[in-house]
């Protein structure tokens, strides 16, 4: 085996030539027109699969609307939190933490999504895309180590577990008597 | 008409049909294998008679799914009153496209021969292929945050903001294993990356753990139990869907269905060679029937992964929340960097292919190395001693 470049070599010897140069250069594949005619045959047939989609969805709405009994009452249009009566609405604000992940969630997704065309231009141009890419994927390591350290990975953060080193310095017995001496030094430690 | 967009058609048209029935009998098999897991029966009686027709036999409990759809067309939709109306109608409609729209890209039976021309059998061949589908699929987040939020009930309200955060943690190591397939085969092309892998050995055996690991994420993505927190009975009634009844309930559990389809197929294109049989060789462009064929091949690896699905949901008990927000932060994210960086240096090496899989035994081997010596603070389960505990009494105060 040649390394790692015979599976590429065998795709522009075996497969390319037979299925793409076959087509394309039929149809001239270096003419934006045709690159153009492919782009819209795409995006038709995406557009037919959500045209398909949204019909099966709003057929199914409209045919059980049409079938179905309505017959409300108080009991039933209630919101159902297991038989108690509600207290207060659920539109408040919520722990933090969730949107913490958020934004890991973004930086992230926005770095994987951004070094996509790297790794697809990757085996053309090993070299610059290795000295390139490195800093941008160094970046995000060197942060996602600073999140670990920090703590702010962990997703139990009672008083005991706000951060690493706060807690492994803690007196346990203090904790349990809840000698208020001993949380507020901790509040003042973190 | 265009060759390529005429096969589009057709294949569309025959793969939402297949999906739609799949799901439906998807459900029927999840029952019945709980059933046979629990040393039960499951549901027999149901045949194609429906009390009305002349049909005597009760056909295994085939009829099931079909009377169940029937049952959820004619049940009462009632909406509470303090509800969001619009976000509460929108949220099972933005659950349920981005799953069907996922398959647009599932190459299912290769390269058709179609007079001079060669055709793709896939709905739309576009040229960004994977990265297409995980575009689509983060957006059926949307659908469950909408409805837990539109609920305005604690419940829906909690699974959806745990469902939430699962789906976008688990979305990194997806797209992460999604970008190491691109990086060894240079195209994002779903055909391509499928024809790679006939024309040589399937993914699987060159990245285990990477598979693994992908399948542990389409497991999360699809909220599928061992992390199905999202709507866990003992704590959140129904989760995001509490609210929901009739028709749009049904839509959330086609959503459901249809994500395990589309990440089962995900899966089978990276990593299970797609239509590519194990030992015959088959021709790269084919007539109709080796098509055919190959599309069966690819529905059977579907079918056998999602049979695995159920399996484990049947099987293994569920994370809990902080286990499972370590799982993907501490343990799936270094492991898939560290294999990214590993194969772009023995891509940039150009080193032959099952270095991959010694580059994965290492990762493996070094996790289990490095991992106890990482310090991880306190132990999360730690129990606080307290005076008076039976199962950690603390002395009291001298």
């Amino acid at each position: 085996m040649g390394g790692m470049l015979a599976p590429l070599k065998m795709w522009y010897t075996t497969v390319y030539p037979s299925v793409y140069l076959r087509v394309f250069h039929r149809q001239r594949i270096m003419r934006p027109s045709f690159a153009r005619r492919q782009v819209v045959e795409q995006l038709i047939s995406i557009s037919i699969f959500l045209g398909f989609g949204l019909g099966f969805v709003l057929i199914n709405l409209l045919v059980s609307k049409v079938l179905r009994p309505s017959l409300p009452n108080a009991e039933k249009q209630a919101i159902y939190e297991c038989g108690e009566p509600t207290i207060g609405t659920s539109w408040v604000q919520f722990d933090l933490r969730f949107y913490i992940v958020a934004l890991f969630y973004l930086i992230f997704d926005v770095e994987v999504a951004l070094i996509y065309p790297w790794a697809a231009i990757y085996r053309q141009f090993p070299t610059e895309a290795l000295v390139l890419g490195a800093p941008f994927l160094g970046i995000i390591v060197i942060g996602y180590a600073y999140e670990w350290y920090s703590g702010s990975l962990d997703w139990v953060r009672s008083s005991v577990n706000t951060s690493h080193r706060a807690s492994t310095s803690m007196d346990m017995a203090a904790l349990a008597r809840r000698d208020p001496e001993m949380l507020e030094e901790k509040a003042v430690h973190t | 008409m265009a060759p390529q967009l005429l096969t589009s058609l057709v294949t569309m048209i025959i793969a939402v049909q297949l999906i739609l029935l799949s799901c439906a009998y998807l459900i029927l098999l999840e029952r019945k294998m709980a059933a046979w897991i629990q040393n039960r029966i499951g549901p027999n009686r149901v045949g194609f008679s429906f009390g009305i027709l002349p049909f005597k036999h009760h056909c295994w409990g085939l009829g099931q799914p079909l009377a169940d759809g029937i049952k959820l067309f004619f049940k009462e939709d009632y909406t509470p009153l303090n509800v969001d109306r619009a976000l509460f109608l929108l949220a099972p409609v933005v659950v349920i496209i981005p799953a069907l729209l996922g398959w647009a890209i599932i190459p299912w039976g290769g390269y058709l021969q179609w007079g001079d021309a060669v055709v793709n059998v896939t709905a739309a061949p576009i040229s960004i292929g994977v990265i297409y589908v995980l575009a689509i699929g983060s957006l059926a987040v949307y659908g469950v945050v909408l409805g837990g939020y539109a609920s305005n009930n604690k419940y829906s309200f909690l699974g959806a903001l745990r469902a939430t955060a699962q789906m976008v943690s688990y979305e990194i190591p997806m797209s992460l294993c999604v970008l190491i397939v691109i990086l060894m085969y240079a195209s994002p092309r779903a055909d391509v990356l499928v024809q790679f892998q006939a024309n040589g050995v399937w993914n699987i055996f060159y990245q285990p753990v990477l598979a693994v690991i992908f399948y542990i994420c389409v497991l999360a993505e699809c909220n599928r139990a061992p992390f199905d927190l999202a709507e866990c009975e003992q704590e959140l009634v129904g989760g995001y869907h509490t609210e929901y009844s009739s028709m749009k309930w049904a839509l959330y559990f086609l959503g459901e269905y249809m994500h395990m389809i589309t990440g089962c197929a995900f899966f089978t294109l990276l990593f299970l060679g797609g239509w590519d049989l194990p030992v015959v060789q088959e021709p790269v462009v084919a007539g109709l029937g080796w098509v055919l064929l190959k599309s069966g091949v690819f529905i059977s690896k579907v079918g056998f992964l999602l049979f695995l699905m159920i399996w484990i949901r049947w099987t293994l008990p569920r994370f809990r929340f902080d286990q499972l927000m370590r799982l993907a932060w501490r343990g799936l994210i270094p492991i898939t960097v560290i294999l990214l960086l590993a194969s772009g240096v023995l891509i940039f090496l150009r080193q032959p292919h099952w270095t991959f899989l010694a580059a994965n035994a290492a990762v493996v081997v070094g996790v289990l190395i490095v991992a106890p010596l990482i310090p991880h603070g306190p132990t999360i389960n730690r129990r606080i001693p307290l005076a008076g505990s039976r199962f950690s009494p603390a002395e009291p105060a001298a």
